[in-house]
């Protein structure tokens, strides 16, 4: 079969390319990328034309060889998208050996391939490794879709900072459900509140604002609202002023309001109020959304006083 | 010398990263640096965009689904089969653009958008019986063409990107994000979940990318790193089941 035999002769050029090619041990590898590595780079990305078996060799040698670190990056990734077991077990033993970079490389690497079984093994890296593997873990989780495997960290974060990042990846990852289960289970923090605003959680945004122990997460909370954009939000940002005596809660619906660019709110809470004290808050709210109302209200403001 | 003005369509093409070649999009990422007027025309079109409500999707009967399927199918058959080394013709790129533009609209693609009731929206496939597939593991020929095309864009982009100035490469960085995830969202699940965790890997670049706080080594670096991975995957998109051609 001609394409079949094509390939065999591909992969032997390819081959070639890279054992001629391989740096001398001993010298050291700088990162700056040369014609060499330009050479062993584009060596490598024709390797996804092979078959599995005859692509694994070859990566197999770039990462136990004297390449450089671009080098041996564009290997991981080549075998990321290799869907074989063998290729996870190259991937495996060099995230398990390595370290600094391209061990962190090699992590994310493992959740561009998906497999289970990797994405398993990641949870141990996490707990021997030190920040920037710990970092890599919790953004492969995040490439596997994995929140189930980010919220089993979040239960055993021994740090506020470290609860505060995982929090942080749940809400980019959408965990709405994972960050939910977490609520009695460790403390609200700023960084799990601003998580359900990025997340777009509404229900545990106004639960936290309604009901949290510390007055500080309930203003937090009901700030983060501004960051849903939603109409539910605007509304319970509106009413949240209206009903509050605090002058500290106002201030944080309207700074919601002004994150949201809820003018028409701002407007309508203006007009409704006779409040000296409100109505300055409010037309500060408006100036910082840059209303065009504003000028009416203020000339309005400024004929009562005629 | 004026710049040129463009239409609210235009700009909504642009901001969705839909429906305009390598070169319009630079004409007005151009623009956008130099023209104060229209930089607050695009973020005012912008706040509005973002402020539409999500769409309620009701997914289509299978019958409209084979339909549309066939519909992309038989458009894309029109054009030469991709080879190694061949661009897509214009016509396959707006199969590729009609894909993306769809789901930018949240029209025809019940298949793919679904609204749990958490409030975010989820991509699901259809079920067994719905839609043929050649393939247990292949994702679907439209979808994959679509990628391609996507892959494509990304690359002529991120080449060009040194040479912009740093208002336009903002707003090209900006554009390929939007489209990235538009993407990564049709990618989710089943047959395609192998696509959505690249393109996840890709939003972290190009949020990297975006911050504007690397070095500039360190930006080349990461970008040339994209560049390679984009080549990566175009080749491994052309070995797809849907689009792999008969061993002679």
């Amino acid at each position: 079969m001609i394409r079949v035999a094509t390939m065999n002769i591909a992969t032997k050029i390819l081959a070639l390319v890279l054992l001629c090619t391989t740096p001398l041990a001993g010298f050291a590898q700088d990162d700056a990328r040369g014609a060499d590595d330009e050479l062993r780079i584009a060596a490598l990305e024709a390797l996804m034309g092979a078959p599995a078996e005859r692509a694994l060799p070859p990566l197999r040698r770039v990462l136990e060889g004297n390449y450089s670190n671009d080098v041996k990056e564009s290997a991981l990734f080549v075998l990321s998208q290799i869907e074989s077991p063998e290729a996870l077990d190259v991937l495996l033993d060099f995230a398990r050996g390595g370290e600094g970079r391209l061990r962190a490389e090699a992590i994310q690497v493992i959740g561009i391939a998906g497999h289970d079984e990797g994405l398993d093994e990641l949870k141990d890296f996490y707990a021997d490794g030190d920040d920037n593997v710990r970092n890599a873990v919790l953004e492969a989780y995040l490439i596997a879709d994995r929140p189930d495997a980010v919220y089993d960290l979040a239960l055993s974060a021994s740090s506020e900072k470290e609860l505060a990042r995982i929090v942080e990846v749940l809400g980019a990852m959408g965990a709405i459900q994972e960050l939910r289960q977490l609520v009695g289970k460790v403390d609200v923090t700023e960084g799990l509140i601003e998580a359900y605003a990025v997340a777009g959680d509404f229900d545990s945004l106004r639960e936290v604002a309604r009901s949290a122990d510390d007055r500080r997460s309930r203003i937090k909370a009901i700030e983060a609202m501004g960051i849903l954009g939603s109409d539910q939000a605007k509304q319970a940002l509106v009413e949240t002023f209206r009903n509050a005596d605090d002058p500290d809660i106002q201030d944080a619906a309207v700074a919601g309001m002004i994150i949201s660019n809820h003018e028409d709110g701002l407007v309508a809470l203006y007009r409704d109020t006779s409040d000296s004290r409100e109505k300055r808050l409010l037309l500060e709210g408006l100036r910082a959304v840059g209303s065009d109302q504003l000028w009416e209200l203020v000339n309005e403001a400024l004929a009562e006083d005629d | 010398m004026t710049t040129p003005s463009f239409s609210d369509d235009t700009l909504t093409l642009y901001y969705y990263g839909d429906g305009l070649d390598a070169d319009e999009r630079r004409d007005i990422a151009a623009a956008l640096a130099d023209d104060n007027a229209l930089r607050q025309r695009f973020e005012a079109l912008k706040a509005e965009l973002d402020a539409l409500p999500d769409p309620d999707v009701t997914p289509p009967s299978a019958e409209t689904v084979a339909r549309w399927q066939a519909a992309f199918d038989d458009a894309a058959g029109r054009e030469p089969h991709a080879t190694a080394g061949h661009r897509f013709g214009p016509f396959s790129f707006l199969v590729g653009v009609a894909v993306a533009g769809a789901l930018a609209l949240g029209i025809g693609i019940g298949s793919f958008l679904d609204s749990p009731t958490d409030g975010t929206l989820d991509i699901v496939n259809p079920g067994p019986g719905d839609v043929v597939q050649p393939a247990a593991s292949a994702a679907p020929g439209s979808f994959v063409r679509g990628l391609a095309v996507h892959f494509r864009d990304s690359r002529d982009e991120l080449v060009s990107l040194a040479d912009l100035p740093v208002e336009a490469r903002r707003a090209s960085l900006t554009g390929l994000q939007a489209q990235n995830r538009l993407y990564r969202r049709a990618a989710q699940g089943n047959e395609t979940e192998k696509f959505a965790r690249v393109l996840r890997a890709f939003d972290l670049v190009l949020e990297e990318l975006a911050t504007g706080e690397l070095s500039t080594d360190e930006a080349e670096a990461l970008r040339s790193k994209m560049l390679f991975e984009l080549d990566v995957m175009l080749t491994k998109l052309r070995q797809e089941p849907s689009e792999r051609q008969d061993i002679i």
